[in-house]
This record gives C-alpha cells, structure tokens and sequence, in this order.
C-alpha cells in the first residue's frame, strides 16, 4: 500500500466531524511557550480532547489552536478550523521548518512547505494549478514518493486531504492518524479574531 | 325568611365559585424585520367544568425584544377571569407571559423559561388566582415537566428537555404549553394549551459538524466577513450595487447549496484551474461556490471573482464553515437544490 492510500479516510472524515475545514502545521519549533509566542496567545490551563473540541470552541469571535507535542520530540503539530496555522505558517517555520495543510468550505486543500520564511513549494491540491516556491521540485518529486502522479499538482485530487497528509508524512515523518485527531490532548490558545491576519 | 338566607347562603358556599376563565392571546410579531416569522402558536382551549363559561382566543400584543437563531422570545398576553354568581361579581388579571426558548448549536437540549411582567387586575377582589404551566414535546424527554406553579403575580421558572435526534436525522420538535389556572380550595378551574409545531428544528447531519444542535430556521443568520481586509471590501462593492444580494436587510440572502459537486462545479466555473495563480494568492468568488448563486448565476451585477490572498482566504473559508456548523445553516439535500438562507456582514 502506498503512503497516500493509508490517508484516504480523512477527507471523508474532516468533511463528517469538522465540516470539512481543518488546518495543521507541523513544526520543528518544538518549544509550545515559543508556538504560543508566535500565535500572539497565552495558553489557556485547561486541555481538550481531539480536534472536534477545537472546532467546538471556535466562533466568529475566536480560534482555537491545538498544540501537541506527544507525537515526537522533533516535531510539533498545530491544529485549529480556522486557518490560523495557514496564515502563520512563516512565522512557525522560524530557524527551521513548518509544512502545512489547510482546506475548508471555500478554499479548497492547499499544501506549503516552508523554511526560515521562505516558502519552499505550495500547491491547490484540490483544484491543482502546479506548484509554485523556490523549490517546486520538493512536491513535483515527492507525489511520486506518495504514490501518486503530476497530474495531482496540475489538475488537482480527488482526495486532496488524504494526498496533503501524505505529502506531511514525507516531509516530517510525522502521520496524521485518527488517534492524533481524536483521541489526543491538545494544549489550547484562543487567537482573538483581531489576531488572525 | 330566616331560613330563606340561611339557604343563600349555604348555596353560596357551596357553589359561589363557578368559574375561572383563562384567555390567552398569542404574539405572532417579531422584531427582526429581515427575517419571515416563526410559525404562529395555534391554541386550542377547554372550557371549565360546568360548560357555562364561553372562552375565546384572539392575538394582540407588541413583539419580544429577542429572536435570533438560537433564542426565541414569545410574549403571551394573558387575560384570567375569576367569576362567582351568588352574588354576582369578577375579577379580571390581565398579564404578560414571557416564554424564552434557548437552544444550542452543539446540543439537543431545549431551555424553556417562563416570567411575567405588567400585572393587573380589575373588578372585585376575589383572591389571586394561581397558574400551573406545563412544557415539554411529545418526543422530547421528558415529554412535559412543570416550568413553574406558583400565585399569577409571581410565576416563574426554567426547565430544560432533551431532544433526541439520531446521526443524520432532523426532527422537529412538537413544542406545547399546557396552562391550568385554578384558585387555591376550589376545584373550579380553565385551561389551554399551545403548540409550536415547527418553530425549532434539531438535527445531527454530518455536513453540519461533530456535534447535534438546534436553532430557529426561521431567523436568517449573518456571517461576519467584516475583519478581512481583501474580501471584505470586494464582497460590499458587489452588496452596494445590483439586486445587494447577500446584503443583511436586503431581503435578497444567499442559500447554502449541496456542497461537494455543486461546490466543485461552481468553483470550476468561476475560477476555472487553467488561471495561472500568482504566488500567495487565490481565486475568490461572490456570491461563495458553496451557494446556489456562486459558478456565475447571479447577474454581473452581483457577482465578483477575483485574487485575494490565500490565507485570507482560508480564514474566509474557517469563518464560513464554522458558521454553517455553528448556525446550523442546512446545505441542499440534492444536486442544485437550495438550502438554508443566510446574510454576509462586511
């Protein structure tokens, strides 16, 4: 079985529980005062448990953003509904590295690599259009590493979530199961919507 | 002659109570003039024990100042009438109920609260008479509990029930309100009850999220675009002119469309994948393609594609699914059908 065809069940999924928006980032910034710094954000004390909590406590007012730091040490993985992660994903990438997925009800999925600020490829995995950056064969080589094709970047997919969580395994090692969205704790900053842009 | 009023006043005794009279009028106004109004109460009224008291029901009253799409106020005017015939006399109570429903976007649980306001009575004082008020659905668990008993001047109380709703089912829960008013020693007393049909709808479809909720379809809802910078200003350029579709006020509201196909094939339309993308930027459309005018069925007028930063336009999107989730706003259940209307503040 290839990389991609073990993400398959998220687009379905993020569509029944979260409406079919989620973003996460994952970050080599593994220092969550340092995550929270970045976002504008005190954390809050109290922890939720997986991502629908997230999209629960998020409103046209503010964001929840998850952190989790259990999936490794070398990593770190950022979740909100929102996009806040999309939208400060150069900030994440500070001294290092971030790669994130961001798709909901009007955007489609989009997928960005980033180093120290620089965007290194991004792509509409939904409605395609190839790949732009300073090194678009970072994603034109690695759809091949997923098990998939060009014509995924030039047209689009039909399960672009499940090719994004893919491409985020390739990058960071780090895999977005159903445990990780649903059966985690996630230590939680509310990002006031005066802070999302 | 003795034993004459000694009769009298055995009969009246025994028999001088005869009746209380309770007239409820119903308030189908609201306040919210951009939004069609609920579905009216629809009264149904028994007579007292006796058959010698005529009730009847009218509709009158100014509108509760709350109606959103989770929050419903009714204010009821009630009229109770205490009679005795021997010696003829009335009492006349006229009051305000207030009946507040609160519902939540991520629960099935319905608050129902009751509380009265401007009180007065008139005629001859004949004792306060009391009210029981029941609420409740017939599906609702429980399916009717006693909000508040207690002296008309000071009625009031809060229950909440619980609407069970199964994965993707929607239900309409057949709210009443059953009102008994009765004096404290007599037997004597009149009821009626209410029900509001299709007032509040609960669902747990998967489109609208993790969790069940409920809201008043009726009340159009308004996403608030207004904190991005890009968007907001292409979406009031479109609202400022045309037929100010989508415009809070205009009573011209966009309608969610089913989504997946319907989404897709609007987007293809509007902002086909052949437009080269400029980096950091990506193709926006009013009115959305999650809507059944996006993919360029509304007229020139009002519509507007165009480049807008990608995550302005990812917060666009976050803003608008949690929106949908947290109003409830229903997609259309087939391919080009039209869901549930709603307004867009910028």
């Amino acid at each position: 079985m290839s990389m991609y065809e073990g993400f398959k069940w998220m687009d379905p999924w993020v569509s029944q529980h979260l409406t079919g928006s989620f973003t996460c980032v994952v970050t080599s910034i593994t220092d969550t005062s340092k995550i929270f710094e970045v976002l504008g954000v005190e954390p809050d004390l109290d922890r939720l448990h997986g991502v629908a909590e997230l999209q629960d406590g998020t409103s046209s007012e503010e964001a929840l953003v998850g952190v989790n730091i259990t999936s490794g040490s070398v990593w770190c993985f950022l979740a909100d509904v929102m996009g806040i992660g999309l939208a400060r994903v150069s900030e994440l990438s500070q001294g290092g590295m971030a790669v994130c997925m961001s798709g909901n009800e009007n955007s489609g999925v989009w997928f960005t690599v980033v180093r120290s600020r620089v965007i290194l490829a991004e792509c509409s995995l939904s409605d395609g259009g190839g790949v732009s950056g300073e090194s678009p064969e970072l994603l034109t080589q690695g759809i091949h590493e997923v098990g998939l094709g060009p014509s995924e970047l030039e047209d689009g997919s039909n399960h672009p979530f499940a090719t994004a969580a893919a491409l985020v395994h390739l990058f960071t090692g780090v895999a977005i199961t159903r445990i990780l969205l649903t059966d985690t704790d996630f230590l939680v900053g509310c990002v006031p919507r005066a802070a999302w842009l | 002659m003795t034993r004459q009023l000694a009769s009298i006043k055995f009969f009246e005794k025994a028999i001088g109570w005869v009746a209380i009279i309770i007239v409820m009028l119903f308030l189908i106004s609201f306040s919210t003039a951009t939004s069609a109004t609920p579905e009216a109460f629809h009264g149904s009224f028994s007579t007292v024990q006796n058959g010698q008291v005529q009730i009847s029901i009218g509709r009158a009253g100014s509108s509760c100042p709350l109606y959103y799409r989770n929050h419903l106020c009714y204010r009821i005017p009630t009229e109770v009438v205490v009679a005795r015939f021997l010696p003829p006399a009335k009492e006349v109570w006229k009051l305000d109920l207030y009946l507040g429903i609160f519902l939540s976007p991520s629960s099935t649980n319905i608050g129902l609260s009751l509380s009265v306001s401007d009180i007065h009575s008139s005629g001859s004082s004949l004792g306060t008479p009391n009210l029981r008020i029941l609420g409740g659905c017939s599906t609702c668990s429980p399916s009717s509990q006693v909000i508040a008993n207690a002296s008309i001047t000071a009625i009031a109380g809060t229950v909440t029930t619980f609407v069970p709703v199964s994965f993707n089912q929607v239900v309409h829960p057949d709210l009443q309100l059953h009102t008994t008013s009765y004096l404290s020693g007599f037997s004597v007393s009149g009821s009626t009850s209410v029900s509001l049909p299709m007032v509040v709808r609960c669902d747990h479809l998967s489109q609208l999220g993790h969790y069940p909720g409920c809201v008043i379809p009726a009340f159009i809802p308004e996403v608030d675009l207004s904190g991005l910078p890009t968007i907001s200003k292409n979406i009031a350029q479109v609202q400022n002119r045309g037929s100010h579709l989508g415009q809070p006020g205009s009573g011209n509201p966009l309608y969610r469309n089913s989504g997946g196909a319907d989404k897709a094939y609007n987007r293809q339309i509007s902002c086909p994948k052949a437009l080269k993308r400029p980096t950091g930027y990506e193709c926006d459309e009013y009115p959305f393609a999650s809507t059944t005018m996006g993919g360029g069925k509304a007229a020139p007028a009002d519509r507007y594609v165009g480049w807008v930063p990608a995550a302005e336009n990812h917060l666009q999107g976050g803003l608008l699914s949690t929106f949908f989730s947290t109003d409830r706003v229903f997609p259309a259940f087939t391919y080009g059908g039209r869901g549930d209307p709603f307004y867009v503040y910028v």
